[in-house]
């Protein structure tokens, strides 16, 4: 009964499905990484783009029937984790230092 | 109209869709426009694959869209709110939809892993910057909030920049998806070679094989090898095990096969030692460094003299001319 509601073109699935959502994800989190100010919204926008790997990668490793793929993700979550930490430290650094998490403060770092 | 177009023009809309929702936005009304339009693009997307390929059929079915959607609205929310708590609540609820879909494709254990590294111990991470930085700071007046959290920083230009990339990322997935190989579709190989692993652990056999109502005492055979021959089909299996001091054989079949050779995580696990051992290692060692480098960057900088450092190490202070206790002077 469930299916009946559902139109045609999502009953059944292909790989580009799962591969158009994770490139959505993909690219909201770069727009806003561009887009946000906000220190450590940027980093969350980087552990969104993490997210559409990870979901890319499943559904490669689906498609494929092997479980590579999902060995990918555990690492994924490793770098995930070790970029985490070290992002959070470097804003703690840089807070520590003007106490705002906006990252227009730090623009008189670039060149000319 | 040519499918290609529609899913360029799809691309186009969803971009001006980010825009509408980006701050400064104008009025509600107009937000609601860009969400409708939004979420009508990327279905409109989805909608144009069945007309380019049809490959090998993905699990998920019904559960596919809401999950997909749920994750792609709170993604949008999560980069356009100006309160900095609620684009990480709304990444769990990316995080949480995204695992439902793991767990559609079969990858149970990533599923609960995301869950609990990203939601549990990430996100925790981030709420703690957060209200450090912060400072309890969260007035409900959107005027009252700081200007970097309300003010999109060149939306134009992001909104360009993500979506171009998407539209590259379209184009590929649309014409590039359908000339790849799906995997075997046929589970018989794939079963027996999941046998020929699991013989290799006895261990996990022998389990198995106590839960057979008459084999509950059964042994493993001297030298603990254990012989397991797998049914051409691969459906069930015969062991050798030692019952009562006798070679006896016992039938894994059903339920009791299924669970010997089709269980995720002891998968997930021989794969990880057996093809990726180097890989394993270094994420090791990545992760330690990575805990090294925070403890580096976030601890605090103490100045001290170097009289105050010899005190520390239990030597005697080096004495100045001003200093009423400098006995011995040392010099160099």
């Amino acid at each position: 009964m469930a299916e009946a509601v559902v139109p045609e073109v999502f009953g059944q699935l292909a790989l580009g499905h799962y591969l158009i959502l994770s490139a959505f994800l993909f690219a909201i989190g770069l727009a806003g990484f561009v887009t946000r100010r906000n220190m450590i919204v940027m980093f969350l926008c980087t552990e969104l783009m993490f997210q559409a790997a990870v979901i890319a990668l499943a559904a490669f490793g689906r498609f494929h029937l092997d479980l590579s793929g999902q060995v990918m993700v555990i690492f994924v979550l490793t770098i995930a984790a070790a970029e985490a930490a070290l992002a959070l430290g470097l804003v703690v650094l840089l807070f520590k230092r003007q106490p705002t998490l906006d990252a227009e403060v730090w623009s008189e770092m670039r060149d000319v | 109209m040519p499918p290609a177009s529609v899913i360029h023009a799809c691309t186009v809309l969803a971009a001006a869709a980010l825009l509408l929702l980006l701050r400064p936005a104008g009025s509600t009304r107009l937000r609601l426009v860009g969400a409708v339009v939004g979420i009508g693009a990327f279905t409109g997307i989805l909608a144009q694959l069945p007309t380019f390929f049809d490959g090998q059929v993905m699990p998920g079915g019904t559960f596919f869209l809401p999950f997909a959607l749920i994750s792609v609205i709170s993604a949008v929310q999560m980069i356009t709110t100006s309160r900095p708590v609620y684009a990480a609540l709304h990444f769990v609820l990316v995080v949480l939809a995204s695992s439902g879909l793991l767990v559609t494709l079969g990858a149970e254990f990533l599923g609960f892993a995301v869950v609990i590294v990203y939601a549990g111990a990430i996100l925790i991470t981030y709420m703690f910057v957060l209200m450090l930085a912060q400072q309890a700071q969260s007035p409900d007046l959107e005027d009252e909030r700081p200007t970097y959290d309300r003010f999109a920083r060149e939306p134009i230009g992001g909104a360009v920049v993500g979506f171009l990339l998407l539209a590259f990322m379209n184009h590929l997935i649309f014409t590039g998806t359908g000339e790849l190989t799906p995997g075997d579709a046929d589970p018989v190989p794939a079963r027996l070679a999941a046998w020929e692993r699991v013989g290799n652990m006895p261990g996990r056999v022998m389990e198995l094989v106590v839960q057979v109502p008459e084999y509950e005492q059964a042994l493993l055979p001297e030298g603990e090898t254990l012989r397991v021959v797998p049914d051409p089909d691969g459906l069930a299996a015969t062991v050798t095990v030692m019952l009562n001091d006798a070679p006896s054989e016992v039938r894994l079949q059903g339920e009791l096969a299924r669970l010997a050779i089709e269980d995720n995580i002891r998968g997930i696990g021989v794969a990880l030692i057996e093809a990726f051992p180097v890989s394993l290692e270094l994420a090791g060692v990545v992760l330690t460094m990575a805990m090294f480098g925070a403890v580096i960057l976030a601890r605090r900088q103490i100045e001290l003299t170097e009289d105050e450092k010899r005190e520390a190490s239990g030597l005697p202070r080096i004495g100045h001319h001003d200093d009423p206790k400098g006995g011995e002077v040392t010099h160099g």
